[in-house]
């Protein structure tokens, strides 16, 4: 990307942060600039996107969005635990949701992927706890804003090699995390090991999944 | 806010993966509000989390999906239908996220005592239990182990235990194993948020009798 493009983008888009956040905006695009093109075109048109819907409603731009992620977050869903019905059902909510809270989406603080996958998630957890009978009322307000941002872009290839490197015990506790949606405790009982261990075990995975994929510390 | 005490790592995992019994993410989720720390650890979960989605096949939605959300962009209303959370960002010593359940003040809730010294009030949650426990200055509570998680949240005042101290924001994030008894160490006494995902293990004859009335 040439200097003046990214200048122009980040006038457009940033107008109205100071230098110092212009100044983490910047390492962001850069991160995502380390990223193959294509990909990095991608991200960085999400949140490009996510922007301009603020302003403009364009229900064209939206179904970009709309088109993209809704198989990823059905995908999702489904793996943790939702029946083919409910995951559609929740991937509408969650991708309306998108439309109506655009104006609330700061780039600042989350790539555009993160910030609807979080919303996905919540709604998930949401509809969790309504399934029991006795709940006093549902609860819609996980936090959203006031996030620091992760530096980190995720390239879907390092994540693999990451995951590959894992001793298998660790890998396979990601994989009960992330695709069964197991609770340390249901891993426990599944694997037949202390709890505890479940827990170091993850503890484990997730510092190297974050060194590789360039967050954490 | 400046936090001593957070959840393990693995339960952040958890939580960003979505993974965490709603009990649970309910206390994470209301001490990430107001830790950076974590808010960090948990966005980079989040990016590995889709990566992860991106590494299997996606599952397209079914025909008619896509022509159903372009209606319900246009249907009169959808601008204004979010939910707006200002409306309980007035007063209030309860935290944000639990005002829509608990109103806006601790003083308010219909507290059940459950020994001198102690009260609780019990949150809703599909899985594992949630309750407020309020403790009295000095009280101290009969030491326990666990039988699965336990998260604690102090809200209010602070307590001590074989692990530190606790104050306000403060995770205790306590591996089964760990048998603990907190006392309430300062003169307001302590209010904390409490997630378990499995029956506490007394060590005394009477907490244990008392246990099923409890709901411990």
């Amino acid at each position: 990307m040439t200097e003046d493009l990214r200048n122009n983008f980040l006038r457009t888009t940033y107008c109205v942060l100071d230098n110092s956040k212009i100044m983490v905006c910047l390492r962001l695009v850069e991160t995502s600039m380390e990223l193959k093109p294509d990909q990095a075109v991608q991200k960085q048109d999400f949140r490009q996107i996510l922007v301009e819907l603020a302003k403009s409603r364009d229900k064209k731009l939206f179904m970009q969005l709309y088109d993209y992620f809704s198989p990823r977050l059905k995908s999702f869903l489904v793996r943790k635990g939702a029946n083919e019905e409910l995951a559609e059902e929740l991937v509408q909510e969650a991708l309306l949701s998108v439309w109506r809270k655009t104006s609330s989406y700061d780039p600042d603080k989350a790539t555009a992927s993160t910030w609807i996958f979080r919303i996905a998630r919540n709604l998930w957890i949401d509809r969790l706890r309504k399934e029991k009978p006795d709940m006093l009322s549902p609860l819609n307000s996980y936090p959203e804003a006031g996030y620091t941002p992760s530096l980190a872009v995720c390239d879907s290839g390092r994540l693999k090699e990451a995951m590959d490197a894992l001793p298998q015990q660790q890998a396979q506790l990601v994989y009960k995390v992330y695709y069964e949606g197991k609770s340390h405790r249901e891993i426990a009982e599944d694997m037949d090991m202390p709890i505890g261990s479940v827990k170091s075990g993850l503890r484990l995975a997730f510092d190297k999944l974050r060194v590789r994929i360039g967050g954490g510390s | 806010m400046n936090c001593n005490h957070h959840p393990d790592d693995s339960t952040l995992f958890s939580y960003g993966a979505g993974s965490l019994p709603d009990s649970l993410a309910m206390v994470v989720a209301c001490h990430v509000a107001v830790c950076e720390q974590c808010q960090g650890k948990v966005a980079d979960t989040e990016q590995i989390g889709l990566g992860l989605v991106e590494q299997e096949p996606h599952q397209s939605m079914s025909s008619h999906s896509r022509d159903r959300i372009l209606d319900m962009l246009s249907e009169p209303g959808i601008e204004n239908s979010a939910t707006p959370a200002a409306q309980h960002e007035s007063e209030g010593d309860v935290p944000v996220l639990l005002r829509p359940l608990l109103g806006n003040r601790f003083s308010n809730l219909h507290w059940r005592t459950m020994a001198p010294g102690m009260k609780q009030f019990i949150l809703p949650a599909s899985r594992g239990k949630l309750r407020l426990l309020k403790i009295a200055p000095g009280t101290l509570l009969p030491s326990h182990g666990h039988n699965g998680s336990e998260l604690t949240l102090v809200l209010k005042g602070s307590y001590s235990d074989e692990l530190g101290r606790f104050c306000v924001g403060d995770v205790a994030d306590i591996d089964p194993d760990v048998t603990h008894q907190p006392v309430a160490d300062t003169h307001e006494g302590c209010i904390c948020l409490i997630a378990t995902d499995g029956p506490l293990r007394f060590k005394g004859l009477v907490p244990r009798l008392l246990q099923p009335f409890f709901q411990l």
